[in-house]
């Protein structure tokens, strides 16, 4: 057995195996790079279809601003005498997809706390449905209240 | 929560609530809505008194209670106040009418506490929710008459939530040239526009020393409101009303008796003995029998059949 020749050999797979092992390093740091560059991109792109969207929904709200201007759409009335619910309720039936208190506020001119309480009468009168996206409450009208 | 057999709905209930609220501090506020309270209990009706001003808890010293089972700040911070009742207070003596009347003071807390609780219940809907749910509740669970809600005088926010339940407000103000211009700019609000009926009650608060507080002999400067008040647009709202001449006004009606602060209850506030709540120790004073009639009066036009 020639131990010289031995050593040698076993050197020489030891630098390859160190290699190796860089190699694997630089490939796990690009493939680290690369996955945030798609998470960014990803992030990016998300955002933009949001914004899209935010945008969709103005487009149609004005559409039915228009129509119920021009009493193309009479809004149903609801079998609730108070006045300042029944415009709270008008103004979520607006939003077909459902709305949020502060969108109801903004749109009704008046303070988010207010329209919360507004819209948590409606809900305890079944004219208004309640649901939760992520931390955000949303409500959405009901025509038919359930006898 | 389901409807009785009477078909009560929650827009029922919320009838029963009326708002105290005064747009300064040290109006009588607490003092008018404790007497009213305990009155109207001593009268036969059953009468819930919240005290929501938890910076100036006020109710539990009128009304002399040591301690309660739940109080508004229990309500409004985190955890479960389902198996706590409304503190129920006892009649000073027997009465030919059985005595009703239920009281949540404010509690007491860290002042940073409280500030933190209040502003985040204004933007947080489910706290908000549970707030409304625990009231509706205990008007339906007690089957209380009026609830009376003792406010936070000036613009805090979480007034908002009890402008947005009640139908019906007793607006306590003074009868001077500031309070009226704070009266005035408040009236515009439109949470406050949007509540059906307004009674407006004038207060005369004087708390000097060995003074009786001064007679109320504003006329000139009610008339000049009433004109301020009717220049908003209010006189449209008058066209074919049958009251055009008398004090309503749309929505806002002002008592036509003022409150007089007398002497006796100066003293009586001084000097901290609040053994018994004070309609009761001096049923003939001024202020009892102006109490005696806003009851009388809240009974006739506010409280729901």
């Amino acid at each position: 057995m020639n131990t010289n020749t031995d050593l040698v050999l076993i050197e020489d797979h030891i630098k390859r195996l160190q290699d190796s092992m860089i190699t694997i390093e630089h490939n796990f740091e690009k493939l680290s790079k690369e996955y945030e560059e798609s998470q960014k991109t990803f992030e990016k792109l998300l955002k933009e279809c949001n914004i899209s969207l935010g945008h969709a929904k103005a487009e149609l709200n004005k559409i039915v601003d228009i129509a119920d201007h021009c009493g193309l759409r009479p809004l149903p009335e609801i079998p609730i005498k108070d006045a300042k619910l029944q415009e709270a309720w008008k103004a979520l039936y607006r939003y077909h997809d459902g709305a949020t208190a502060d969108m109801i506020a903004a749109y009704l001119g008046k303070h988010r706390t207010t329209v919360s309480t507004y819209l948590n009468m409606l809900e305890a009168e079944n004219l208004a449905q309640k649901y939760r996206i992520g931390h955000v409450i949303y409500y959405k009208a009901v025509l038919q209240r359930d006898e | 929560m389901t409807q009785d057999t009477k078909n009560t709905t929650t827009i029922d209930l919320y009838k029963k609530i009326i708002v105290v609220y005064s747009p300064a501090g040290g109006n009588g506020k607490s003092e008018i809505a404790a007497n009213l309270a305990y009155t109207l209990a001593d009268a036969g009706k059953r009468v819930w008194i919240m005290d929501t001003n938890i910076y100036a808890p006020a109710l539990d010293i009128i009304l002399n209670i040591k301690s309660t089972p739940l109080s508004f700040l229990d309500v409004i911070t985190p955890g479960n106040t389902k198996k706590k009742k409304l503190h129920l207070v006892k009649p000073i003596k027997a009465s030919e009418c059985p005595f009703s009347l239920y009281v949540t003071p404010a509690g007491y807390g860290d002042q940073d506490m409280r500030r933190d609780i209040l502003e985040k219940i204004v933007i947080d809907d489910s706290k908000i929710q549970k707030i409304q749910k625990f009231i509706l509740n205990e008007l339906y669970e007690n089957q209380i008459d009026l609830c009376i809600i003792d406010t936070h005088p000036g613009f805090e926010l979480i007034n908002k939530i009890w402008f947005a339940m009640t139908q019906s407000m007793l607006l306590i103000s003074r009868l001077n040239d500031l309070d009226l211009r704070t009266l005035h700019i408040l009236l515009k609000d439109i949470d406050i526009a949007d509540i059906e009926k307004k009674l407006i009650v004038f207060n005369n608060v004087q708390m000097k020393d060995n003074q009786a507080s001064y007679a109320m002999d504003n006329k000139e400067m009610l008339d000049k409101f009433k004109e301020l008040i009717y220049q908003d647009g209010r006189k449209e709202e008058l066209a074919g009303s049958p009251a055009c001449n008398g004090n309503l006004c749309g929505s806002v009606e002002f008592y036509p008796n003022p409150f007089l602060y007398s002497k006796e209850l100066s003293l009586y506030q001084q000097k901290g003995d609040r053994s018994l709540i004070f309609s009761k120790k001096k049923p003939d004073d001024e202020f009892s029998l102006r109490i005696r009639e806003l009851a009388s009066y809240i009974c006739n036009n506010y409280l729901s059949s």
